[in-house]
């Protein structure tokens, strides 16, 4: 079957251990990648201020997946989201042509700052990078 | 009385933007008023097409709580 670029998003409870959201997480990644899938980007935006309450929390860690899938596994890995208490929502979405094409865009436009860096930017863009290395570790 | 309507053009037209992504919630707060609704494109001017993704966009960032259905700050 045909690959299909999909994004991933839930919010967990931020009283929760980090211990256990990095358990919830390689849990995610392990259900992505058992059917043929395949985890491109991991991305933990980290404890945010939700709009409004959800089960009385008014905080939240976002953490976001981009991930390639024939679609089989999609139903099992929403029915597990949906079956842990931890997670307060989740939202899966199928990539559309123009948001692979924007997403694209991005990608070529931050490849081209990282190899030509400006004189006055490359400490910001050192900084960006190391952020990056320790959200992901 | 004749009043003269100034023409607005659609912002994402010309940004050039074909894809609005749910995630970018600062750019969707400022197609929502104070109370947190939509503004409908005769207010905002954009054009049909890029409503109708932004709507979309809106909503599902409304369902991730990163931007309100109804905002509580308004008086």
């Amino acid at each position: 079957m045909e690959l299909k670029k999909y994004e991933l998003t839930f919010i967990v409870d931020a009283q929760l251990e980090q211990q256990k959201i990095d358990e919830l997480v390689e849990h995610v990644e392990k259900l992505i990648s058992g059917n043929n899938g395949k985890v491109i980007k991991v991305d933990h935006w980290g404890k945010r201020r939700l709009a409004y309450e959800i089960k009385r929390k008014q905080y939240g860690h976002y953490i976001y997946f981009l991930f390639e899938s024939d679609g089989s596994n999609i139903k099992s890995i929403e029915h597990d989201l949906n079956f842990n208490e931890s997670v307060l929502r989740f939202l899966t979405v199928k990539l559309s042509k123009q948001a692979l094409k924007s997403l694209g865009d991005l990608e070529s436009t931050e490849e081209a700052e990282s190899l030509e860096p400006e004189p006055v930017s490359k400490d910001v863009v050192e900084k960006s990078e190391d952020t990056e290395q320790e959200s992901s570790e | 009385m004749i009043t003269t309507r100034k023409k607005r053009i659609c912002r994402f037209c010309e940004h050039g933007i074909s894809y609005i992504d749910y995630k970018d919630e600062k750019r969707l707060v400022r197609f929502t008023n104070e109370a947190g609704k939509i503004i409908p494109r005769r207010i905002s001017g954009t054009c049909a097409s890029h409503q109708r993704r932004l709507v979309r966009a809106i909503k599902r960032a409304r369902g991730l709580a990163l931007i309100p259905y109804i905002s509580e700050r308004m008086s």
